[in-house]
């Protein structure tokens, strides 16, 4: 069993989430599409923002406010769901700019511009990912793209996507007219990260504790804009932690984000057997 | 007119090699797992699979190889992750090469949708500026009243929806519930639609719920009593997600032979639905029934 380190206050993936959940203002649906961003919309709507509705669940389980669920999940909307939508009502969400969006890339280039589809030419991929489900969509409607990425490295932060899912800043942006659904925020491993909507570049907002600014340009495969005065990521408070251990992610889905494959599937079985002992 | 049906019946009929099929429209919910076995093993070829999330089915028919194109957003296995067989034919062609339209989550309903009003585009601000607005179902125009440029998105009109429904009469009208996606807009788009149904109900059950009937009866040429027709996949108060199912397909067709093990195992092997379900067992199918009742309070019709 993979759980955080005793001796430390807190583990990395909750360091994010407390970060991820002070996004998260107004009365919206927060959309998330990481573990530790599912954990961060229960976290803000526990503490920080009880407006916020919960999507993580999927399209029919709006509002769910059941702990984190791995394979337990369509028991969820039981009894919490206060509405389902179809593709048209959640859309209508999408267009009324309802949703705050966290998404996980595979590849993020400095002007923000997103890709989960494919990796390579498109006509000939080197390894086809799952599609660019809903990136072309929020990027053009919703009032901002969030993103997590779980792995900081050249790969993830090319120069350039292969292929872009979720346009960023830059030219295609204006010759296409698109006003909404800019970049907005990107919480890697290292740091957090915004644009400077001026240049349209990549900024580093703040340095997690511990890493160092070389290790960030040595993981990035593009120049960051690098301000003069750099914060440390605020740590989560012991409440949050608290709350994300005991009450919101007990099962610890926020570990799998960054699971190493070898890993992965003792630490799903131990997860599921005892998923199984806490929704029954 | 008689509809009820086989569903060797159903698929002979209305599936041609080189059909394009719309299946899987509840998303990772109400999957017609049973309708795509049977395709299988009639030796379906050249199909063009349609859908929003396709889940672990269309790697199966990928794998097995049905399909010449598939029109989606995703392509993979929900549960498992990526699909082995979508990722060997995209990037080894094998069993066979892919074409791929790919969509945004938005633009494969609406698509349908203008399908479902008889229209060759709908317009729509989703996409521009992606790498994905130069592709063939994609087409930059102009509004003739504001003169903003707004996207065009082609019509996808499928030859046939294979829809997977908690209960329908015999004349094919449907009630379902849950996780609905696109059902109802890929019922109005196909040419011909099949139901598949956990119960095959009385007229008067339909119509003692008239605001549940999403798909109505003149829009379905053929009705399938297929209970647990949606298996792995779940259909809300008939049967939950075999998550085991989904996990024990993503290891094994890792490799294109593991594949081909799993495929005579489950479809090839097993002839029909019951036999499917006899090879699940009786006390895994009965694991995965809903315990107890979960009812809304009745609604009045009473004028």
């Amino acid at each position: 069993m993979q759980t955080t380190n005793q001796q430390e206050e807190y583990a990395p993936e909750e360091l994010l989430i407390s970060r991820m959940a002070k996004e998260m203002k107004g009365e919206m649906v927060g959309g998330a599409a990481t573990y530790c961003s599912m954990v961060a919309v229960k976290l803000a709507q526990s503490l920080y923002n009880p407006d916020l509705i919960d999507m993580s669940g999927g399209l029919h389980h709006f509002d769910s406010r059941t702990p984190m669920a791995f394979l337990a999940a369509e028991s969820l909307g039981r009894g919490s769901a206060k509405a389902r939508v179809t593709w048209e009502e959640l859309f209508g969400m999408v267009f009324r700019q309802k949703f705050i969006v966290w998404v996980g890339p595979a590849q993020i280039d400095q002007y923000g511009n997103a890709n989960i589809s494919v990796i390579g030419d498109w006509n000939n991929p080197k390894a086809a990912l799952i599609g660019a489900r809903g990136l072309p969509d929020d990027s053009v409607h919703l009032k901002a793209m969030n993103y997590h990425v779980v792995d900081h490295s050249k790969r993830s932060f090319p120069a350039r996507v292969d292929f872009v899912c979720a346009v960023g800043f830059g030219e295609a942006r204006e010759k296409a007219g698109v006003r909404d659904g800019c970049p907005g925020v990107v919480v890697s491993n290292l740091g957090v990260f915004d644009f400077d909507e001026a240049s349209g570049k990549m900024r580093l907002q703040s340095l997690h504790p511990g890493v160092s600014i070389e290790e960030v340009k040595e993981k990035t495969g593009f120049e960051l804009l690098i301000p003069s005065k750099i914060p440390e990521t605020e740590p989560p408070t012991k409440e949050e932690v608290d709350l994300i251990r005991k009450q919101i992610d007990p099962l610890g889905l926020r570990f799998l984000d960054r699971m190493p494959r070898a890993n992965m599937k003792d630490y799903l079985c131990q997860l599921i057997q005892r998923e199984s002992e806490l929704f029954k | 007119m008689q509809k009820v049906c086989s569903l060797p019946e159903a698929i002979s009929k209305h599936v041609q090699d080189g059909s394009a099929v719309v299946m899987g429209c509840g998303l990772e919910s109400l999957i017609p797992f049973a309708a795509g076995y049977e395709m299988i093993r009639q030796r379906k070829k050249n199909l063009t699979l349609i859908c929003p999330i396709s889940d672990m089915q269309f790697d199966i028919l990928i794998g097995a190889g049905c399909v010449k194109k598939v029109i989606a957003a995703w392509v993979g296995n929900v549960a498992a992750g990526l699909g082995h067989n979508f990722r060997r034919a995209m990037e080894e062609g094998v069993p066979n090469p892919l074409e791929i339209e790919e969509h945004s989550n938005f633009t494969i309903g609406l698509g349908l949708k203008a399908a479902a009003m008889g229209v060759s585009f709908l317009p729509t601000k989703t996409v521009r500026g992606s790498d994905f607005s130069a592709s063939k179902q994609f087409r930059a125009v102009r509004c003739p009243f504001t003169d903003d440029e707004l996207l065009a998105v082609r019509a996808i009109v499928p030859d046939v929806a294979i829809l997977h429904v908690q209960r329908a009469d015999s004349e094919g009208n449907a009630h379902v519930w849950g996780n609905l996606g696109v059902v109802v807009e890929a019922a109005r788009a196909a040419k011909t639609v099949i139901v598949t149904c956990e119960e095959l109900v009385d007229h008067d059950v339909i119509l003692s719920d008239p605001n549940r009937t999403l798909i109505q009866g003149f829009l379905v040429s053929s009705v399938v009593h297929l209970p647990f027709g949606s298996h792995p996949s779940p259909t809300q108060g008939y049967a939950r997600r075999d998550n085991d199912f989904y996990f024990d397909y993503h290891e094994k067709s890792r490799t294109r032979e593991g594949f081909q093990r799993w495929l005579q195992k489950w479809v090839l092997d097993v002839k029909n639905h019951a036999g499917y379900l006899a090879e699940l067992g009786e006390d895994r199918v009965r694991k995965l029934k809903p315990e107890g009742n979960l009812f809304s309070p009745p609604v009045s019709f009473n004028l």
